[in-house]
Protein backbone atom coordinates (compact mmCIF):
# COMPACT_ATOMS: atom_id res chain seq x y z
CA UNK A 1 0.00 0.00 0.00
CA UNK A 2 2.73 2.43 0.78
CA UNK A 3 6.40 2.44 0.12
CA UNK A 4 8.96 5.23 0.90
CA UNK A 5 12.09 6.23 -0.86
CA UNK A 6 14.14 7.58 1.03
CA UNK A 7 17.81 8.93 -0.30
CA UNK A 8 19.65 11.97 -0.52
CA UNK A 9 18.97 14.96 -2.71
CA UNK A 10 19.99 13.68 -6.14
CA UNK A 11 20.22 9.71 -5.75
CA UNK A 12 17.28 9.26 -8.67
CA UNK A 13 14.02 8.92 -6.06
CA UNK A 14 11.58 10.68 -8.74
CA UNK A 15 13.61 9.23 -11.70
CA UNK A 16 12.40 5.61 -9.96
CA UNK A 17 8.75 5.92 -9.92
CA UNK A 18 8.80 8.47 -13.18
CA UNK A 19 10.52 4.94 -15.23
CA UNK A 20 8.60 2.57 -13.30
CA UNK A 21 5.65 4.69 -14.37
CA UNK A 22 6.48 4.77 -17.35
CA UNK A 23 7.17 0.72 -17.72
CA UNK A 24 3.68 -0.03 -16.51
CA UNK A 25 2.32 2.27 -19.58
CA UNK A 26 4.72 0.24 -22.28
CA UNK A 27 2.70 -2.91 -20.38
CA UNK A 28 -0.56 -1.44 -21.55
CA UNK A 29 -1.51 -0.40 -17.82
CA UNK A 30 -3.06 2.97 -17.31
CA UNK A 31 -1.36 4.88 -14.13
CA UNK A 32 -2.68 8.18 -12.50
CA UNK A 33 -0.35 10.13 -10.37
CA UNK A 34 -1.16 12.97 -7.84
CA UNK A 35 1.81 14.48 -6.59
CA UNK A 36 2.42 16.78 -3.55
CA UNK A 37 4.31 18.25 -1.28
CA UNK A 38 3.40 17.78 2.18
CA UNK A 39 5.31 20.39 4.19
CA UNK A 40 5.01 22.88 1.89
CA UNK A 41 0.79 23.67 3.48
CA UNK A 42 -0.61 23.60 7.44
CA UNK A 43 -1.99 20.66 8.40
CA UNK A 44 -5.73 21.75 7.83
CA UNK A 45 -4.63 22.48 4.31
CA UNK A 46 -3.45 18.82 3.49
CA UNK A 47 -5.87 16.49 5.39
CA UNK A 48 -9.11 18.91 4.75
CA UNK A 49 -10.35 20.75 7.95
CA UNK A 50 -13.81 21.31 9.87
CA UNK A 51 -15.19 24.91 10.17
CA UNK A 52 -16.23 24.66 13.92
CA UNK A 53 -19.15 27.70 13.38
CA UNK A 54 -21.30 26.54 10.11
CA UNK A 55 -19.79 22.85 10.47
CA UNK A 56 -18.61 22.88 7.07
CA UNK A 57 -16.17 20.48 5.56
CA UNK A 58 -12.91 22.12 3.42
CA UNK A 59 -11.18 19.20 1.43
CA UNK A 60 -7.44 19.65 1.68
CA UNK A 61 -5.03 18.67 -1.07
CA UNK A 62 -4.60 15.29 -0.26
CA UNK A 63 -7.96 14.21 0.52
CA UNK A 64 -9.25 15.34 -2.25
CA UNK A 65 -6.60 13.96 -4.55
CA UNK A 66 -8.09 10.44 -2.82
CA UNK A 67 -11.86 11.78 -3.47
CA UNK A 68 -10.41 11.66 -7.26
CA UNK A 69 -8.58 8.37 -6.82
CA UNK A 70 -11.44 6.20 -5.24
CA UNK A 71 -13.37 6.70 -8.44
CA UNK A 72 -11.35 5.42 -11.10
CA UNK A 73 -11.45 1.83 -12.02
CA UNK A 74 -9.86 -0.60 -10.44
CA UNK A 75 -7.99 -1.76 -13.55
CA UNK A 76 -6.72 1.97 -12.97
CA UNK A 77 -2.97 2.22 -10.80
CA UNK A 78 -3.57 4.90 -8.91
CA UNK A 79 -0.43 6.99 -7.00
CA UNK A 80 -0.60 9.48 -4.94
CA UNK A 81 3.29 10.98 -4.68
CA UNK A 82 3.99 12.45 -1.13
CA UNK A 83 7.22 14.16 -2.03
CA UNK A 84 8.45 16.03 0.79
CA UNK A 85 9.93 15.36 4.51
CA UNK A 86 8.03 13.07 6.54
CA UNK A 87 6.47 14.76 9.36
CA UNK A 88 4.34 12.53 12.55
CA UNK A 89 2.00 15.94 12.02
CA UNK A 90 0.22 13.99 9.05
CA UNK A 91 1.87 10.57 8.40
CA UNK A 92 0.60 9.53 11.63
CA UNK A 93 -2.89 10.05 10.32
CA UNK A 94 -2.25 7.77 7.44
CA UNK A 95 -1.43 5.02 9.54
CA UNK A 96 -4.84 3.26 9.04
CA UNK A 97 -4.20 3.78 5.31
CA UNK A 98 -0.89 1.80 5.13
CA UNK A 99 -2.09 -1.03 7.12
CA UNK A 100 -4.78 -3.28 6.49
CA UNK A 101 -7.79 -1.45 6.73
CA UNK A 102 -6.83 0.72 3.18
CA UNK A 103 -9.48 3.62 5.31
CA UNK A 104 -8.33 6.98 5.43
CA UNK A 105 -10.94 8.88 8.10
CA UNK A 106 -11.36 12.73 7.22
CA UNK A 107 -11.79 15.25 10.38
CA UNK A 108 -15.40 15.29 10.11
CA UNK A 109 -15.62 11.51 10.35
CA UNK A 110 -16.22 10.59 6.67
CA UNK A 111 -14.57 7.79 5.82
CA UNK A 112 -12.31 7.01 2.30
CA UNK A 113 -11.90 2.88 1.38
CA UNK A 114 -8.90 2.87 -1.07
CA UNK A 115 -9.04 -0.07 -3.31
CA UNK A 116 -5.73 -2.16 -3.91
CA UNK A 117 -5.39 -0.22 -7.02
CA UNK A 118 -4.21 2.35 -4.91
CA UNK A 119 -0.25 3.54 -3.93
CA UNK A 120 1.44 6.21 -1.53
CA UNK A 121 4.29 6.33 -2.37
CA UNK A 122 6.46 8.96 -0.21
CA UNK A 123 9.56 10.38 -1.05
CA UNK A 124 12.04 11.48 1.60
CA UNK A 125 15.59 12.16 2.82
CA UNK A 126 15.90 10.20 6.13
CA UNK A 127 13.02 9.14 8.44
CA UNK A 128 13.93 10.77 11.67
CA UNK A 129 10.97 11.96 12.83
CA UNK A 130 8.70 8.79 11.38
CA UNK A 131 7.44 6.79 14.39
CA UNK A 132 8.13 2.58 14.57
CA UNK A 133 4.28 2.58 14.09
CA UNK A 134 4.94 4.13 10.71
CA UNK A 135 8.28 2.28 9.76
CA UNK A 136 6.42 -0.92 9.83
CA UNK A 137 3.68 -0.19 7.69
CA UNK A 138 5.91 0.78 4.79
CA UNK A 139 8.10 -0.63 1.81
CA UNK A 140 10.64 0.49 1.96
CA UNK A 141 13.44 1.33 -1.04
CA UNK A 142 16.72 3.02 0.26
CA UNK A 143 19.31 4.70 -1.78
CA UNK A 144 22.40 5.36 -0.50
CA UNK A 145 25.15 8.04 -1.95
CA UNK A 146 27.63 4.49 -2.57
CA UNK A 147 24.43 3.65 -5.40
CA UNK A 148 25.40 7.09 -7.17
CA UNK A 149 28.25 7.44 -8.88
CA UNK A 150 29.28 10.75 -10.23
CA UNK A 151 30.68 9.32 -13.59
CA UNK A 152 27.49 7.93 -14.28
CA UNK A 153 25.47 11.06 -13.60
CA UNK A 154 27.87 12.94 -16.09
CA UNK A 155 27.18 10.82 -18.49
CA UNK A 156 23.50 10.44 -18.34
CA UNK A 157 23.69 14.48 -18.55
CA UNK A 158 26.15 14.01 -21.38
CA UNK A 159 23.79 11.75 -23.49
CA UNK A 160 20.73 13.86 -22.68
CA UNK B 1 -26.34 19.26 20.59
CA UNK B 2 -27.46 18.56 24.03
CA UNK B 3 -29.53 14.65 23.27
CA UNK B 4 -28.77 12.31 25.39
CA UNK B 5 -27.97 8.91 24.17
CA UNK B 6 -28.26 5.98 25.83
CA UNK B 7 -25.38 3.44 25.49
CA UNK B 8 -26.48 -0.65 25.72
CA UNK B 9 -24.60 -1.64 28.73
CA UNK B 10 -23.33 -4.45 26.32
CA UNK B 11 -21.16 -2.12 24.44
CA UNK B 12 -17.46 -1.37 25.26
CA UNK B 13 -14.79 1.32 24.26
CA UNK B 14 -11.22 0.05 23.64
CA UNK B 15 -8.07 2.21 23.02
CA UNK B 16 -4.91 1.24 21.91
CA UNK B 17 -1.75 3.28 22.34
CA UNK B 18 1.93 3.02 21.53
CA UNK B 19 4.21 3.96 24.58
CA UNK B 20 4.71 7.77 24.54
CA UNK B 21 8.03 8.87 25.06
CA UNK B 22 11.10 7.59 23.24
CA UNK B 23 11.39 6.51 19.60
CA UNK B 24 7.60 7.77 19.03
CA UNK B 25 7.34 10.93 17.04
CA UNK B 26 4.09 12.83 17.00
CA UNK B 27 2.44 10.88 20.49
CA UNK B 28 0.99 12.40 23.58
CA UNK B 29 -0.07 10.67 26.93
CA UNK B 30 -3.28 9.93 27.39
CA UNK B 31 -4.81 12.13 29.80
CA UNK B 32 -4.85 10.37 33.51
CA UNK B 33 -8.27 11.41 34.37
CA UNK B 34 -8.88 9.86 31.37
CA UNK B 35 -6.75 7.09 31.84
CA UNK B 36 -8.26 6.43 35.08
CA UNK B 37 -11.75 5.50 33.65
CA UNK B 38 -10.02 2.92 31.24
CA UNK B 39 -8.61 -0.52 32.42
CA UNK B 40 -5.07 -0.84 31.32
CA UNK B 41 -3.86 -4.02 30.19
CA UNK B 42 -0.13 -4.27 29.53
CA UNK B 43 1.24 -6.17 25.71
CA UNK B 44 4.81 -7.79 25.80
CA UNK B 45 6.64 -9.15 23.31
CA UNK B 46 4.36 -11.56 20.73
CA UNK B 47 5.47 -15.36 20.73
CA UNK B 48 7.19 -14.63 16.75
CA UNK B 49 7.70 -18.39 16.12
CA UNK B 50 4.46 -19.28 16.88
CA UNK B 51 2.65 -16.92 14.67
CA UNK B 52 5.04 -17.53 11.85
CA UNK B 53 4.45 -21.29 12.07
CA UNK B 54 0.56 -20.72 12.02
CA UNK B 55 0.44 -18.51 9.41
CA UNK B 56 2.59 -20.91 7.57
CA UNK B 57 0.49 -23.75 7.89
CA UNK B 58 -2.43 -21.67 7.06
CA UNK B 59 -1.24 -20.28 3.81
CA UNK B 60 -0.07 -23.52 2.92
CA UNK B 61 3.18 -24.68 3.68
CA UNK B 62 4.02 -28.00 4.49
CA UNK B 63 7.11 -27.86 6.85
CA UNK B 64 6.08 -24.89 8.27
CA UNK B 65 7.42 -25.61 11.65
CA UNK B 66 10.87 -25.68 10.44
CA UNK B 67 10.43 -23.03 7.98
CA UNK B 68 9.06 -20.71 10.86
CA UNK B 69 12.10 -21.54 13.12
CA UNK B 70 14.40 -20.13 10.32
CA UNK B 71 12.73 -16.81 9.71
CA UNK B 72 12.59 -15.53 13.00
CA UNK B 73 16.25 -16.87 13.20
CA UNK B 74 16.95 -14.98 10.40
CA UNK B 75 14.95 -11.74 11.67
CA UNK B 76 16.82 -12.04 14.86
CA UNK B 77 20.16 -11.97 13.39
CA UNK B 78 19.33 -9.54 11.01
CA UNK B 79 18.41 -7.39 13.97
CA UNK B 80 21.52 -7.76 16.03
CA UNK B 81 24.44 -8.53 13.20
CA UNK B 82 23.32 -5.45 10.74
CA UNK B 83 23.74 -2.02 11.06
CA UNK B 84 21.30 -0.03 13.28
CA UNK B 85 19.31 1.98 11.00
CA UNK B 86 16.28 4.80 11.42
CA UNK B 87 14.52 3.05 8.37
CA UNK B 88 14.69 -1.20 9.81
CA UNK B 89 12.19 -3.03 11.23
CA UNK B 90 12.54 -6.46 11.47
CA UNK B 91 9.69 -7.12 13.97
CA UNK B 92 6.08 -8.59 13.49
CA UNK B 93 4.58 -6.43 11.00
CA UNK B 94 7.63 -6.79 8.93
CA UNK B 95 8.06 -10.39 9.48
CA UNK B 96 4.02 -10.99 8.39
CA UNK B 97 4.68 -8.67 5.16
CA UNK B 98 6.77 -11.46 3.74
CA UNK B 99 4.63 -14.21 5.10
CA UNK B 100 1.61 -12.80 3.34
CA UNK B 101 4.06 -12.46 0.10
CA UNK B 102 4.81 -15.94 0.78
CA UNK B 103 1.70 -17.17 0.76
CA UNK B 104 0.74 -15.48 -1.81
CA UNK B 105 3.61 -17.16 -4.18
CA UNK B 106 3.27 -20.65 -2.90
CA UNK B 107 -0.43 -20.65 -4.14
CA UNK B 108 0.34 -19.75 -7.41
CA UNK B 109 3.06 -22.39 -7.08
CA UNK B 110 0.06 -24.72 -5.79
CA UNK B 111 -2.03 -24.06 -8.53
CA UNK B 112 0.14 -25.01 -10.96
CA UNK B 113 -1.10 -28.82 -9.26
CA UNK B 114 2.99 -29.11 -8.39
CA UNK B 115 3.97 -31.35 -5.68
CA UNK B 116 6.36 -29.13 -2.98
CA UNK B 117 9.00 -30.56 -1.24
CA UNK B 118 11.16 -28.49 1.39
CA UNK B 119 13.50 -27.35 -0.91
CA UNK B 120 10.95 -25.49 -3.11
CA UNK B 121 9.03 -24.04 -0.08
CA UNK B 122 12.26 -22.91 1.38
CA UNK B 123 12.95 -21.52 -1.98
CA UNK B 124 9.45 -19.26 -2.03
CA UNK B 125 10.16 -17.97 1.39
CA UNK B 126 13.75 -16.83 0.59
CA UNK B 127 12.44 -15.01 -2.64
CA UNK B 128 9.41 -13.47 -0.07
CA UNK B 129 11.74 -12.49 2.19
CA UNK B 130 14.36 -11.09 -0.42
CA UNK B 131 11.87 -8.80 -2.56
CA UNK B 132 10.70 -7.48 0.97
CA UNK B 133 13.70 -6.92 2.89
CA UNK B 134 16.57 -5.97 0.23
CA UNK B 135 15.42 -3.13 -0.78
CA UNK B 136 15.90 -0.97 2.55
CA UNK B 137 19.41 -2.81 3.09
CA UNK B 138 22.43 -0.16 2.77
CA UNK B 139 25.03 -1.58 0.80
CA UNK B 140 27.20 -3.21 3.66
CA UNK B 141 24.19 -4.68 5.17
CA UNK B 142 23.04 -5.99 2.21
CA UNK B 143 26.68 -8.49 1.43
CA UNK B 144 25.57 -9.34 5.32
CA UNK B 145 22.66 -10.23 4.75
CA UNK B 146 23.63 -12.88 1.68
CA UNK B 147 25.52 -14.56 4.15
CA UNK B 148 23.33 -14.61 6.64
CA UNK B 149 20.91 -16.17 4.76
CA UNK B 150 23.31 -18.52 2.88
CA UNK B 151 23.80 -20.00 6.87
CA UNK B 152 20.19 -20.17 7.92
CA UNK B 153 19.36 -21.78 4.39
CA UNK B 154 22.29 -23.92 3.48
CA UNK B 155 22.09 -25.63 0.36
CA UNK B 156 19.36 -24.03 -1.10
CA UNK B 157 20.36 -20.88 -3.71
CA UNK B 158 19.54 -17.47 -3.49
CA UNK B 159 16.81 -16.69 -6.06
CA UNK B 160 14.39 -13.52 -6.91
CA UNK B 161 11.23 -13.01 -7.73
CA UNK B 162 11.18 -12.84 -11.76
CA UNK B 163 8.84 -10.02 -12.99
CA UNK B 164 10.25 -10.83 -16.98
CA UNK B 165 7.56 -8.55 -18.52
CA UNK B 166 8.12 -5.73 -16.18
CA UNK B 167 12.09 -6.14 -16.01
CA UNK B 168 12.02 -5.73 -19.91
CA UNK B 169 9.36 -2.80 -20.25
CA UNK B 170 11.62 -1.05 -17.24
CA UNK B 171 15.06 -1.71 -19.11
CA UNK B 172 13.39 -0.61 -22.27
CA UNK B 173 12.35 2.81 -20.38
CA UNK B 174 16.14 3.57 -19.51
CA UNK B 175 17.54 3.42 -22.31
CA UNK B 176 14.52 5.41 -24.13
CA UNK B 177 15.33 8.47 -21.55
CA UNK B 178 18.91 7.80 -22.00
CA UNK B 179 19.42 6.40 -18.38
CA UNK B 180 22.13 3.96 -17.40
CA UNK B 181 21.25 0.84 -16.08
CA UNK B 182 23.60 -1.07 -13.30
CA UNK B 183 23.76 -4.32 -13.31
CA UNK B 184 23.70 -5.62 -9.81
Amino acid sequence: MGVVIVGPSGCGKSTIWKTLKMAYEKMGHKIVTHVMNPKSMPREQLLGHMNHDTREFNDGVLTASARLVVKEPQETFCWIICDGDIDPEWIESLNSVMDDNHLLTLPNGERISFGDNVNFIFETNDLRFASPATVSRLGMIFLSEEDVDVNRITKTWINK
Amino acid sequence: MGRNIPVNKNAGIFVTLNPAGKGYGGRSKLPDNLKQLFRPVAMSAPDLELIAETMLYSEGFKYAKKLSTKVVSLFKLCKQLLSTQQHYDWQLRAQKTILGTGGQLIQQELKKGRKLAYEDEALILIKSIRVNTISKLTYQDANKYEALQADMFPGIKSEDIAYEELTAAITKTIADNKLQLIDK
